[in-house]
């Protein structure tokens, strides 16, 4: 490969998981409302709408954003203004920045060509994540003390406080995984995962280490300081790190929030729940059957919409009954949405049943499919958050010291030190 | 390590560090601190030692940089509070002694090494899997003495803290 063709790939991929941890934003802010809102049993946001499309709430995001952006920016006195002005612009850059070794995609092949699926693909790996990670206690620090406000600042020494605490479990959670694909390679790790234990069981990191992925799951959720481990934010007993910032400089916070959340979900899959890795269908199994599988993937495009053309037609009736103004229109276009998209999944079924897959098209099939895994997990493991955030109340603080450093520590290191001795086991078994 | 990398890396590092010793707010030395960590970080990475690379970050910038803010913030000194203070002539002797010896180690090392082109290191020099072979199995005493010796830091702390009660 020439050195302009490699600048394009490297860049294409570090745009594309940039454009994949934005987008999810949007959609993890909704999924907070509408959960938040039916475990509350209310409706949630279904007001904003565009030309009458409401997305069941979607198009709220668009009114937030404007609001932010168009909001007053405050910059209080007495802050200490490069840190105060600082610390948004390191708690978005160093979330993003997580993501870069998390594989969402096997290696492509193309003839000689081996197209890493990651941004960073080194054999440090892991260790990426914790370093990188340690950076975003800056963010909180300089936000807390830069503000020059008690609340802030206390916000921010219990916030840092936390994560300090956190990363340690964080860290040795892992090790046990590490110590059993002995690499600290994400894509080997997830490729690893693709095997077999006892000839039945996909060996996804929590069927091998069960307590480590408890552990994990557990410290990652304190580490995105997220409902039952929200202190830095517990609105009811002090105000957060970000109390002073307003309008786009508080945005930044709140969407360093959500990326984090999506790096934490990446993680989890890739360690923990096989990555982009679909259980029983390894890579070269995908490839080789590349041909089905597009066919099945193309059929799911056009039997889903047909489903639920059903119910839209039905709730079609409703609108019109209930609304005089542009809102009558939404299942209307929505229906016309989903003729479109089954028409074009019958459109590529015809198209690939006359002109099978040939040369790097399987190889591409495969990478597009396993993305689309590695979204789908990421989704679920976005909405995971909430989910937990909605359903459990908040620690108080020194439950959480407590938990942190009583139990979860001591509990990774029993959980490395058996996994040492079950290795010992396996191994002399052999 | 292509030579506008290292220059670039190289001139954060010391002019951060001018900035660790010249700054007066405690929080400006320590994000100095943080970034001349990085740079040598970013140095590392250029010159075959990944692993240093990412540890240098690890334990540098996001664990010993992340505890002195954390102490600063903590302490959260007013302006006013951080008064200047002369240098005493003992301190300033002593340090410019271990200065000059580190000078003269340097240039040293340099006029050594400087004439002869560095050899060509193999693929997996530096890398994790390396750095763990010598680690635990020439350096394994060492490296079991220096943690013993982390474990009596730990517990003197403890003790230290705990004796008011």
């Amino acid at each position: 490969m020439n050195p302009t063709m490699e600048w394009i790939v490297s860049a294409g991929r570090a745009a594309l998981i940039w454009l994949v941890q934005l987008q999810l934003i949007p959609i993890l802010i909704w999924f907070e409302r509408k959960v938040s809102a039916y475990m509350q049993d209310r409706t949630g946001p279904n007001r904003a709408h565009i030309l009458g499309i409401r997305l069941a709430g979607v198009i709220h995001n668009i009114a937030d954003v404007l609001k932010l952006f168009f909001k007053e920016d405050v910059t209080p006195p007495g802050v200490r203004k490069f840190y105060y002005l600082l610390a948004p612009f390191m708690a978005m850059m160093i979330a993003l920045m997580t993501f870069a070794v998390i594989p969402f995609a096997d290696t492509l092949k193309l003839g000689s060509l081996e197209i890493p699926m990651q941004v960073f693909s080194h054999n440090v790996g892991m260790l990426w994540i914790f370093a990188i990670g340690s950076f975003g206690i800056f963010g909180i620090v300089f936000a807390g003390w830069g503000a020059n406000s008690k609340f802030s600042l206390l916000g921010g020494i219990r916030s840092s406080a936390q994560l300090i605490s956190y990363e340690l479990t964080l860290s040795l959670s892992v090790i046990g995984l590490i110590m059993i694909f002995g690499t600290l390679q994400l894509n080997e790790i997830v490729r690893g995962q693709g095997g077999l234990l006892f000839g039945f069981l996909p060996m996804w990191g929590i069927v091998l280490q069960p307590l480590g992925a408890v552990l994990f799951i557990t410290s990652v959720i304190a580490e995105t300081n997220r409902n039952p481990f929200d202190l830095p934010e517990a609105e009811s007993e002090i105000v957060g790190y970000h109390v002073e910032y307003s309008s786009v400089k508080f945005a930044l916070f709140f969407m360093a929030e959500y990326v984090n959340i999506v790096v934490a979900s990446g993680v989890m899959t890739s360690l923990f729940f096989g990555g982009y890795g679909i259980p029983f269908l390894p890579t070269e199994k995908l490839i080789e059957h590349a041909q089905p599988v597009l066919l099945g993937f193309l059929a799911a495009h056009v039997i889903l919409p047909a489903i639920l053309l059903v119910p839209c037609r039905r709730w079609s009736k409703r609108l019109k009954q209930l609304y005089t103004d542009a809102r009558r229109i939404e299942a209307d276009f929505l229906s016309a949405v989903l003729v479109l998209m089954a028409l074009g999944g019958l459109g590529g079924i015809a198209f690939f049943s006359l002109n099978p897959l040939s040369g790097y098209g399987p190889n591409i099939v495969a990478a597009i499919v396993q993305f689309a895994t590695f979204s789908a997990k990421l989704t679920f493991f976005g909405f995971f958050f909430v989910w937990v955030r909605w359903t459990l109340p908040r620690f108080r603080y020194d439950q959480l010291m407590d938990l942190g450093w009583k139990l979860m520590l001591p509990l990774s290191l029993v959980n490395i030190f058996i996994t040492g001795l079950v290795l010992l086991l396996v191994d002399s078994l052999k | 390590m292509n030579p506008i990398l290292f220059w670039l890396f190289a001139a954060i590092a010391v002019v951060s560090s001018l900035f660790v010793v010249t700054k007066r707010s405690p929080m400006a030395n320590a994000l100095a601190l943080a970034l001349v960590m990085t740079a040598l970080a970013g140095l590392f990475a250029g010159l075959s030692a990944p692993f240093l690379f990412i540890i240098q970050i690890l334990v540098y910038t996001g664990a010993v940089v992340v505890l002195i803010i954390f102490v600063i913030m903590l302490l959260n000194l007013r302006p006013e509070e951080l008064k200047l203070q002369a240098l005493q002539k003992g301190k300033f002797f002593a340090s410019a002694v271990v200065a000059l010896a580190l000078t003269g180690l340097v240039l040293r090392l340099v006029s050594a090494e400087g004439s002869t082109p560095p050899a060509a290191v193999p693929a997996s020099f530096g890398t994790v899997e390396a750095i763990a072979d010598e680690l635990f199995t020439t350096y394994l005493l060492p490296f079991e003495v220096v943690s013993f010796i982390l474990l009596v830091g730990i517990i003197g702390a403890v003790v230290v803290a705990k004796r008011g009660e």
